[in-house]
């Protein structure tokens, strides 16, 4: 297994995280439907805009591979995409790295993490034009799965936000009457 | 003679959702049934379909519980109502890259995909502006970003930039940029094949919820028609659309013409026979959004406000 932080080290400075590894006691990062506690809602909340950064930069990463692959130039869309990823890539960690999780947490930032990890080193790769579409598409994927493991629609980390799409409104059937 | 057959194909819906969502300005004005519907265009040569609806597996849940979407029916099952299966379709023209129209490409295993460029381009720019501009971003699927990837590497997504002519024989792809999305894109199918067509259907994806947005009362929002057509009057239209439309298809679509007679199963409006010249229904019509989305409209819309009167 190969630790990403290896691949990206020096320059992104990530701890050591594993691909697919996983905390004891806890193999998936989602929390019981019946937690409502108090300190799960604050953590959940806290952590909802590294989720939210971590989602776009999924985008993000498989956008600027797309337009690889389709030969689009980024000239005229607003500027350097992949410079601007790497920007944010830099927020959503220091934001990420520099949270104390509390213990019953573990297991959900570790996904995060893992999902930072796997996004940091396809955007090296990307950065520095080396790595197949197809390697960097199964590392998207795994990013991918680590956030949907990591999402909990109750506190709004979903990867689709449906809040204001044309079916994102609640309806008749879930109105108070 | 007709080319081709078009359906509107309902795939779920919600039964009762809020009017203002879908006429600007319409608040407190009660509720309507929001369908959620993509395209059949069925020729001899040829199996097309404007969209491709929502990954069911991945969000059907979710929008169950939290939006009361019901009704969801596969490709499969739908195309089934044409005689058709999945793997017929050829081709797909992707009007916007939202999540219920982008969602379900890996269902149509052999189909090529037309999507505007600049929809793909304009997004991943938009993902990477700050968080308080993260409204753009809804229903976006990243999920779908990666399956375009996949579909771009086996050379199955082709971008358009702008009009394109004859991407199918007698179908025309057109541009409504920074619309419903950057770059949204309807479809014209000149059904006779003539280019100064006497029977041109409009697919218009999201552009065009129902023909109020078109022709309805503006009394709410204080004008006199909710879509105002004189500012375009004054563009210069190109002759060749400067024919009867004889109906815009819409998307959000209420189908009142069923052939089965069920309502459990998929709803499907016939819009034309093939090979024939009547046309067998019109549509009722649902949802839209906002008046600046009308305002945005491409010109060619104008004709059907000239042409009010559709069949009840």
């Amino acid at each position: 297994m190969t630790a990403f932080s290896e691949m990206l080290e020096p320059r992104w400075n990530l701890p050591t995280v594993m691909v697919g590894e996983t905390i004891a006691g806890h193999d998936a990062g989602t929390f019981p439907p019946s937690d409502c506690s108090e300190a799960l809602v604050q953590y959940c909340l806290t952590t909802l805009p590294a989720f939210n950064r971590l989602k776009r930069l999924l985008g993000q990463a498989g956008g600027i591979l797309l337009l690889r692959e389709l030969a689009i130039s980024s000239d005229g869309v607003g500027g350097d995409l992949l410079r601007l990823a790497v920007d944010r890539f830099r927020d959503a960690r220091d934001a990420l790295l520099s949270r104390t999780v509390p213990p019953f947490a573990a297991a959900h930032a570790a996904k995060l993490k893992e999902a930072l990890a796997l996004i940091g080193s396809i955007l090296q790769s990307l950065e520095d034009n080396v790595g197949r579409s197809e390697a960097l598409l199964i590392q998207l994927r795994l990013a991918r799965k680590c956030l949907i493991d990591a999402s909990d629609n109750r506190f709004g980390m979903t990867l689709l936000d449906f809040r204001q799409g044309c079916c994102g409104h609640t309806s008749i059937k879930h109105i108070p009457t | 003679m007709a080319n081709y057959s078009i359906w509107v194909l309902e795939y779920a819906y919600v039964p009762n959702y809020h009017v203002s969502g879908i006429i600007y300005g319409y608040h407190n004005q009660g509720y309507r049934k929001l369908p959620y519907c993509y395209v059949l265009i069925k020729g001899k040569h040829h199996a097309a379909m404007v969209d491709v609806g929502y990954n069911h597996k991945e969000f059907g849940g979710y929008l169950g519980d939290k939006f009361g979407v019901i009704n969801w029916h596969s490709p499969s099952e739908v195309l089934k109502e044409c005689s058709l299966r999945p793997e017929d379709i050829d081709t797909v023209f992707v009007t916007h890259a939202h999540f219920d129209h982008f969602g379900n490409v890996d269902d149509f295993p052999k189909a090529k995909f037309y999507i505007q460029e600049r929809e793909i381009a304009k997004w991943v720019w938009a993902m990477s502006l700050p968080e308080r501009t993260q409204w753009m971003m809804v229903a976006i699927d990243p999920g779908d970003v990666l399956r375009g990837v996949e579909l771009a590497k086996n050379k199955r997504l082709v971008t358009v930039n702008g009009d394109l002519v004859n991407v199918l024989p007698g179908i025309d792809l057109h541009p409504a940029y920074d619309s419903h999305t950057f770059g949204s894109m309807w479809v014209e199918v000149r059904n006779d094949g003539k280019s100064t067509s006497q029977d041109t259907w409009v697919l218009a994806g999201d552009l065009i919820y129902v023909y109020e947005n078109l022709s309805g009362s503006g009394d709410l929002v204080g004008v006199e028609k909710i879509y105002n057509p004189e500012r375009e009057r004054k563009i210069s239209v190109p002759s060749k659309v400067a024919v009867k439309i004889r109906l815009a298809v819409v998307q959000k679509f209420t189908a009142w013409y069923h052939p089965k007679g069920t309502l459990k199963k998929p709803t499907i409006a016939l819009m034309q026979e093939p090979d024939s010249d009547t046309y067998v229904s019109n549509s009722g019509l649902n949802p839209s959004c906002a008046l600046r989305q009308i305002d945005f409209l491409p010109s060619h819309f104008l004709f059907l406000s000239l042409f009010p009167s559709f069949p009840a």
